[in-house]
């Protein structure tokens, strides 16, 4: 957006569109009722049978109250002031209304009570993700365009590039064009070469004298030249297939797709590729034929972010850590825990050839959904969720193990072809992880839980983020138990008060071994914020947030492998960032140690397995494993393939294997 | 932005007069939304100010419900923008 606009007028339209989604979502998180006593809290008039249920000339046809109404005229170009700007955004989110407050949000309140309704069980249905687990796992939420973040090295929609060349001339006449074409950083193409031919199907047999011939020479700046010819007669069978099936390219109808290649340009450069066609018309000048290139893109996109996409390894540079020729796709196998429906990753794959032509998948060890789609183009990139043409394919994984896929791809009338696509899936195992979480309260400091509820709705909340993160991306379920607060005299008095981090501190190895669940594969301690020494007392004092200790990488990790403390205070709005950081700590728990964000060169643990360090286009902010002030508790999640690696290798031993408590 | 459904775009809008009945949202002034200005309610708003509005309420939920925060983020991006640009302002 321009920035001058700021400054333009707002209309009632376009503040009723900034503010729609801010109250459906909310009302679908927590309920009707809390935005229905918000709206009466504000002045908006009651119905006239009950002072405590709002006017209904709010009730949208959605099932949701808005702070305008739907009878009367409006006027959407009217111009918006101040009041209502206000009144649309008087959200009172961070409000805690108790007495004494409880140092929840209100909010948060409401949600945990409209995912759990009492006297219901506490299912593993999330907090805060409203809807079963499979659902979930094939989320048909939010879309993510294939080619308009800063993942795919460019936020300009990606349109196909075509080369077509006509051999109409003279008898015998070659006819040559040369033109070049751009790779962008970051992106796949696949280099489509398809022919017709006004020879078929007459003078297209074994004996035909007018047999043109067919040229093509691509040169990509880096990479292999891909250069061969036919001559049309030897089509014919070709051709046969492709009026069979219908295929088209270009407006031409029978094309024939002779040869199919990818070219990937890493994060480092564009590619740029030079195509050289040569079409000769022999025997006469009539009945020319035609060459077509195309340089089409590939896009494979999450419908909703890290939930089983690795889109992020490929766009960096070719050298870094954790590089990935591919697209890569996470096929879960088995159910979710609520046994309702089957494990599935919802995908989206663009690669517009033409309408007419299908792409057959077939894998191995996944079962694809569908598993034929049409690569029609898509009419405008940027917004593909209202583009029915933009390919949902959803993944279901078919094997007992983990395991990386064998697919073949068939385009149209050809035949199946394996590796042709820049596209891998690997299909996970279904698991669960048993985590058990210590609250540790300390003797002068409140308990973390003051209420059974709390401790029981932060467990769900806890499952909840970590299916988020780690079921979707790696099939890993969590089955978490809060336990009851446990008290431990965490300070040392020696230490004025404070202690030493997990591999040196004798009161947390004191504490740990105390509380410890020999049948959860991870511990976690929860701390309420103390100070801590950072390994050394001599060292300066500095607060650590949480630590793990790994199962690998770790000198002397005696008993307390798979454990993390996690030293955040509960109070206030922070357990958000408490869930957030506890996913974190599972997350170096599961793929070793490292920030991406803190890569630093023949310092292999710097930077985890992944650092991707081309931060232009793999931007570490969405990653689980960035660090501190770089991290954002929400969207800081994604898992990539060189991570699902290190997950499936801890899994199996772990969780697989008789575990390393 | 994201299309709205039908129903949504036949709504009208309240004309105002309500918000001196309950206290403003605490997170107005801790991000900096309201000043110590007088309210001017009857003012026109501009784009600028109700995407900066906007912008503080998504940070705000996004540490109390953070997920309902991304679908909203969502809703308003129309996902061309998978996530919103905490450099700038809103989206």
């Amino acid at each position: 957006m321009n920035s001058d606009e700021n400054f333009a007028v707002l209309t009632i339209g376009q503040l009723k569109a900034l503010a729609h989604p801010f109250h459906a979502r909310l009302s679908a998180a927590v309920g009707n009722s809390w935005m229905n006593d918000h709206l009466l809290s504000r002045g908006l008039p009651a119905s006239a049978g009950d002072p405590g249920v709002l006017h209904g000339d709010f009730l949208a046809a959605d099932g949701v109250y808005y702070p305008w109404k739907l009878v009367q005229s409006p006027d959407n170009r009217a111009i918006a002031n101040l009041g209502q700007l206000k009144l649309c955004f008087d959200l009172p989110l961070t409000e805690d209304s108790e007495s004494p407050p409880d140092g929840l949000p209100d909010l948060w309140e409401y949600a945990v009570v409209h995912a759990n309704p009492p006297g219901g069980p506490w299912t593993d249905i999330g907090l805060i993700h409203a809807g079963n687990a499979a659902q979930a796992a094939a989320d048909t939420g939010v879309t993510e365009p294939p080619n308009s973040d800063t993942q795919g090295g460019g936020s300009e929609g990606e349109t196909p590039d075509w080369f077509t060349l006509t051999g109409n001339g003279v008898e015998d006449e070659a006819i040559t064009e040369t033109q070049t074409f751009t790779i962008k950083k970051g992106k796949s193409r696949i280099v489509v070469v398809g022919m017709v031919s006004d020879e078929y199907p007459g003078f297209t047999g074994d004996q035909s004298e007018w047999n043109d011939q067919l040229e093509w020479e691509i040169t990509p700046s880096v990479g292999d030249t891909v250069e061969d010819s036919v001559n049309v007669n030897t089509l014919h069978e070709k051709w046969n297939l492709a009026t069979d099936s219908e295929i088209a390219l270009q407006g031409f109808s029978s094309a024939h797709l002779e040869k199919m290649v990818v070219i990937n340009a890493p994060g480092e450069a564009d590619v740029t590729v030079t195509v050289k066609l040569t079409v000769t018309n022999i025997g006469d000048a009539n009945l020319p034929s035609t060459l077509m290139v195309g340089l089409v893109p590939v896009e494979v996109a999450d419908n909703t972010f890290a939930t089983g996409v690795d889109r992020f390894s490929k766009t960096a540079h070719s050298t870094d850590i954790g590089f990935q020729k591919n697209f890569w796709i996470m096929a879960p196998a088995g159910s979710p825990p609520s046994g309702v429906g089957v494990c599935e990753n919802d995908t989206k794959i663009f690669i517009p050839v033409d309408e007419s032509v299908e792409l057959v998948i077939d894998a191995d060890k996944t079962t694809p959904d569908p598993d034929t789609i049409s690569l029609a183009a898509v009419d405008d990139p940027a917004t593909p969720e209202t583009d029915e043409t933009f390919n949902r394919v959803s993944w279901h994984g078919d094997s007992a193990d983990s395991v990386e896929n064998v697919i073949k791809w068939k385009f149209g009338a050809n035949e199946p072809e394996e590796d042709l696509l820049p596209i891998k899936v690997m299909t996970m195992k279904n698991r669960t992880v048993k985590v058990a979480v210590w609250p540790v309260n300390l003797p002068l400091h409140q308990p973390l839980f003051p209420t059974e509820a709390l401790r029981l709705a932060f467990q769900v909340s806890l499952k909840s983020r970590l299916d988020e993160v780690f079921a979707y991306q790696t099939n890993a379920w969590f089955d978490v138990e809060v336990k009851t607060g446990v008290v431990f005299d965490y300070m040392d008095t020696a230490l004025s008060g404070r202690i030493y981090t997990l591999k040196r501190g004798a009161k947390e190895k004191s504490m740990i071994n105390s509380y410890r669940s020999g049948s959860a594969h991870i511990n976690i301690y929860l701390i309420d914020e103390v100070d801590y020494y950072n390994t050394n007392p001599d060292e300066p004092l500095s607060k650590r947030i949480a630590g793990a200790s790994y199962p690998r990488g770790f000198l002397d990790p005696g008993p307390y492998v798979n454990t993390a403390v996690v030293n955040k205070s509960l109070a206030s709005t922070a357990y958000a960032d408490s869930l957030s950081t506890i996913s974190h700590e599972i997350g170096h728990l599961l793929v070793g140690p490292g920030h991406p964000n803190e890569y630093i060169a023949n310092d292999e643990d710097s930077g985890g397995k992944a650092p991707l360090q081309s931060l232009a286009l793999t931007d570490h902010q969405k990653r689980l494993m960035c660090s501190g002030n770089q991290a954002k508790i929400y969207y800081s999640r994604l898992l990539v393939k060189s991570e699902w690696d290190e997950a499936e290798d801890w899994l199996k031993a772990v969780v697989d294997g008789a575990g390393t408590q | 932005m994201k299309l709205l459904p039908n129903s949504f775009k036949i709504a009208t809008y309240l004309a105002l007069v309500a918000t001196a009945t309950a206290a403003d949202p605490a997170w107005w002034a801790t991000r900096g939304v309201t000043t110590s200005a007088p309210a001017s309610n009857l003012s026109p708003a501009t784009i600028g100010q109700a995407k900066w509005t906007a912008h503080q309420a998504l940070e705000t939920l996004q540490s109390i419900l953070p997920d309902v925060a991304s679908q909203i983020d969502g809703d308003l991006t129309g996902g061309t923008i998978p996530f919103y640009k905490t450099d700038g302002p809103f989206p």
